[in-house]
């Protein structure tokens, strides 16, 4: 089942620096993007690629100057009124650094209660009880409620983003970056603590990442972009065992081993910088850095198409294509 | 750990800073003698308690003034007066400056580009003389001193406050409010108001230094707190006559300290406050 | 950065500028007709009220309030900034008067207060927690509480009425030969108590962003390679310092312009404060408006020139 369709989203913001006004980042670029009920969706790019940016138009937390988000068929833009309120529960995000995400001002029962009680999910009677509830599920003690952000953890204070994405009964929620600013022994349990909720609730996730091996075993199906662009989208073990794209390649062989104890940047491997996304170069943006790159690389755009034997394989790069996958 | 522990550690950071705390000792004594005026004063402030200018001495602390006015006990009351001034008007510049500053960052666009125009025509009025000119105009009360205080000090904190907000639009525990279907008053008022206190009673601290140096100024020019109600300020403006000037300085001199040691103590502490906020230090 | 960019950017800046001063004059006009009518001051109460009619129609007073701001505004256009209501002279030729006298004061304080305050702010920087930076952080909260009517009234005490060294009004000396030495004594007091409460802010804020620089990882960098701490510090730091700098003079421009009435009223230098001060107490509204209009400019473009100086000193800036 289809639960959020985007179509041809393009997103851009103005760009620092210099007097010139019609400089703009394109962090999102003609994405068409789909996720299926109950599934996880990973999304992998280095930074910069837009893929922080494509999660928060997904759930309406940032709108796109141009193209559509679907939610159970319902257009974003288009809802009024109770709709609108319903539908924004039931998306929620867990952000990248627990640091920031929590109010420093507010106990952990103040930062929980509010919604619950806004959205009728709770009455003042038994708030308590529901506070307690989500503290648990998240593993941790109900006491916690009581204490104030910067009394916790990193680890502790993700948990707790979790418990309030958690609280409205949601149906998706984007997880950006959830663990990259956590101790590498604390990761594992955040990872393992999502893929218990997600299977408890039933929740379809979009896991963003900037690295494949801590999603690789997480996601069901993983999107590589690129510089606002979505390069090659498959199931996981396709992904890791037919690569077509070489930027996927290159993310790979990045992190060939299945230990998020070790992890090398991608740029180490791929030669030349990341372009800038204010004047990304011609045609296929990845070029420039491209082993396979040919003249007509240059020139045109390539079009996500799907792999002979897959379809649900999809891949933005012709040549690549015409070899055959690895 | 809790709340108030971290001021408990704001605290600690604070009494390092020695002149602040001394600074803290001092404008308490001076608020409490301000407070007690009547129980303190030896003499009513404005009724003539003694010979005419006569020095220091005999009764008179302080000497008395060209009308024969207890000089010490009309300090006292100055000194009410000003704080009086420095307080209101600073309450009242704070709360125009945190609304404006509140609404224009977090509606942005048109809302924000009036209210920030407004901003540059109050900032680029000459500030003395829009004050003057709205005291000649008003008439020179207490009263219309502290309006008038208060209503021209806003700029400053209306930008503070805008900037804290952009800036705490875009962190991610708005956001999730925002994701959690908060509605917008909540979120203005509940989530980044209370985070944007602690730089406006910094700033305020420096609002009201300026306020009691331009109380004391517009009353030192006549257009301020008129007598018989003594100010600091035009109990200096008496030393504009040549006579007072060299013959009568226990009139001028003892107003003139009180002021300088009282900004001064404003100023540290609010020096002291902001370097205990500082998460670098 | 590109010329074109800058010289857009130079343009709306100007073009925002106008209806802010358009604003600011309306303001002005508005606060000065709820003043009341002028003509009381002009002519006394005594009058019939027929007569003052006639002087009002002969003033153009009696028009409503928009027309006669309209009247004012394209009269301005023409560089006609009206008549004083008071000595009938023409605004523009008595603000010409007595603009150099004020220039002269607010330009050598300004100047005095740098040559101070930069030497100072830095050093102090250099020398943060020790016991010199601590007495020149105090002193400049000292200059910064310091009212200035105070402070003049106690030089005046000390060195016109005790010591009787230095005149205590005026420019000139009544009756004496003039010249440059005389105009000199004159100013000493006058400029050194505008300059005090400015040095007090410039070397609290030279030396905090002095500290920040010296913060900065290319001067570490820098003295990693064994160039000398004082090489790096004229050459890189002094440079990234000059930033601040020309915003203070920004800022400040609208300080000296309150403290110059305030000095020259004390003092009874002939500038623009005294005779704003006049202008205030007898409500010569086209006197005020002229003063403060002048004032606005000279704010709004002391505002314009530091961001566009702070555009080309570092141009990653953002503009929209």
């Amino acid at each position: 089942m289809t639960l959020l369709r985007a179509e041809n989203l393009y997103r851009t913001f103005p760009a620092a620096g210099g007097f010139a006004r019609r400089k703009r980042v394109r962090a999102v670029t003609d994405i068409s993007l789909t996720m299926y009920e109950n599934e996880t969706l990973g999304l992998v790019g280095e930074s910069g690629s837009g893929k922080s940016t494509l999660g928060r138009l997904l759930i309406g937390l940032d709108q796109p100057d141009s193209g559509t988000v679907y939610y159970r068929g319902q257009d974003l833009s288009q809802l009024k009124g109770q709709d609108k309120k319903r539908v924004r529960t039931e998306m929620q995000i867990v952000f990248q650094d627990p640091w920031a995400s929590l109010n420093p001002r507010k106990r952990i029962y103040d930062i929980l209660s509010a919604p619950l009680l806004y959205h009728n999910y709770a009455t003042k009677a038994d708030v308590g009880t529901k506070v307690a509830a989500l503290l648990e599920k998240v593993g941790l003690s109900p006491e916690s409620s009581e204490r104030y952000p910067h009394e916790f953890s990193g680890g502790q204070r993700q948990r707790i983003g979790i418990a309030r994405a958690l609280s409205l009964n949601p149906a998706v929620i984007v997880c950006d970056e959830p663990v990259s600013a956590l101790d590498v022994s604390i990761q594992a349990q955040i990872l393992n603590l999502l893929q218990e909720l997600q299977d408890e609730y039933n929740l379809t996730l979009l896991f963003i990442s900037h690295g494949l091996a801590s999603i690789k075993y997480l996601s069901d199906r993983i999107a590589v972009m690129y510089l606002g662009r979505i390069v090659e989208i498959a199931g996981a073990e396709k992904l890791f065992s037919s690569t077509y794209h070489p930027y996927t390649r290159a993310l790979i062989m990045s992190s060939p081993v299945p230990d998020p104890y070790r992890r090398q940047e991608p740029e180490a491997l791929l030669s030349g910088e990341i372009p800038s996304n204010i004047d990304p170069p011609s045609g296929c943006h990845f070029h420039p850095r491209c082993p396979l790159a040919e003249d007509s690389c240059r020139r045109e755009i390539p079009q996500l198409t799907p792999v002979p034997d897959d379809l649900t394989h999809l891949v933005a790069c012709p040549i690549a294509l015409a070899g055959g996958g690895l | 750990m809790t709340e108030n522990s971290y001021l408990r550690t704001i605290w600690k950071r604070f009494k390092r800073h020695r002149l602040a705390m001394v600074s803290l000792v001092f404008l308490s004594l001076v608020i409490i003698i301000a407070l007690l005026a009547p129980l303190i004063a030896p003499y009513h402030p404005d009724r003539i308690s003694g010979d005419f200018g006569a020095p220091p001495g005999n009764g008179h602390l302080l000497g008395t003034d060209d009308v024969g006015r207890d000089v010490l006990s009309r300090l006292i009351y100055a000194t009410r007066i000003s704080l009086l001034v420095g307080v209101l008007s600073t309450v009242i510049s704070t709360v125009i400056g945190v609304v404006l500053g509140l609404v224009s960052g977090f509606f942005g666009k048109f809302i924000d580009a009036i209210i920030m125009r407004f901003t540059d025509m109050v900032m680029s009025f000459p500030y003395l003389l829009l004050v003057l000119v709205a005291a000649a105009i008003f008439g020179p009360s207490l009263l219309n001193i502290i309006i008038i205080l208060g209503f021209v000090n806003w700029p400053g904190v209306a930008r503070l406050v805008r900037g804290n907000v952009l800036s705490l639009r875009e962190r991610a525990f708005v956001q999730g409010a925002l994701v959690a279907g908060m509605p917008k008053p909540y979120i203005l008022f509940s989530e980044i108001l209370p985070n944007t206190m602690a730089p406006v009673l910094i700033h305020s601290s420096s609002v009201m230094a300026f306020s009691i140096l331009d109380e004391a100024a517009l009353s030192f020019l006549g257009m301020g707190v008129q007598t018989p109600t003594a100010s600091l300020g035009n109990m200096l403006g008496a030393a504009t006559s040549q006579a007072v000037l060299t013959d009568l300085p226990w009139l001028w001199i003892p107003p003139g300290i009180v002021i300088v040691l009282l900004v001064m103590s404003v100023n540290f502490i609010g020096d002291a406050i902001r370097d205990a906020f500082d998460p670098t230090n | 950065m590109n010329r074109g960019g800058l010289l857009r950017y130079i343009l709306k800046r100007l073009l925002i500028a106008v209806p802010v001063l358009i604003g600011i004059t309306l303001i002005d006009y508005l606060l000065m007709n709820l003043a009341g009518n002028p003509i009381d001051m002009l002519i006394g109460p005594r009058v019939t009220e027929a007569a003052k009619a006639a002087k009002m129609a002969e003033l153009g007073l009696d028009q409503p309030f928009l027309v006669c701001y309209w009247l004012w505004l394209t009269e301005l256009m023409r560089g006609n900034m009206g008549y004083s209501l008071m000595t009938y002279q023409p605004v523009t030729q008595m603000i010409a008067q007595n603009l150099s006298p004020t220039l002269l004061l607010m330009g050598t304080s300004m100047l005095l207060s740098f040559l101070i305050s930069i030497p100072l702010g830095i050093y102090s920087a250099l020398k943060q927690y020790t016991l010199r930076d601590y007495a020149i952080v105090g002193t400049a909260f000292l200059f910064i509480s310091i009212p200035g009517f105070f402070l003049a009234l106690v030089l005046v005490y000390l060195f016109s009425t005790k010591l009787g060294w230095l005149p205590s009004s005026g420019m000139k000396t009544l009756g004496g030969a003039g010249g440059m030495l005389d105009t000199l004594r004159h100013m000493i007091m006058p400029v050194l108590v505008l300059a005090a409460s400015v040095t007090g802010s410039n070397i609290r804020y030279i030396r905090s962003s002095m500290l920040e620089i010296l913060q900065q990882p290319y001067l570490r960098t820098a003295e990693g390679k064994g160039i000398g701490r004082f090489k790096v510090i004229g050459k890189h730091a002094f440079r990234n310092a000059m930033i601040p700098i020309v915003t203070l003079i920004g800022l400040q421009l609208p300080m000296l312009l309150g403290g110059a009435v305030v000095v020259e009223q004390i003092f009874s230098w002939p500038g623009l404060g005294l005779m704003t001060m006049s202008a205030i107490l007898n409500r010569d509204f086209p006197v005020i408006m002229g003063v403060s209009l002048l004032a606005a400019i000279a704010v709004l473009m002391a505002n314009i020139i530091t961001d566009i100086l702070y555009a080309i000193v570092d141009p990653t800036i953002r503009y929209d």
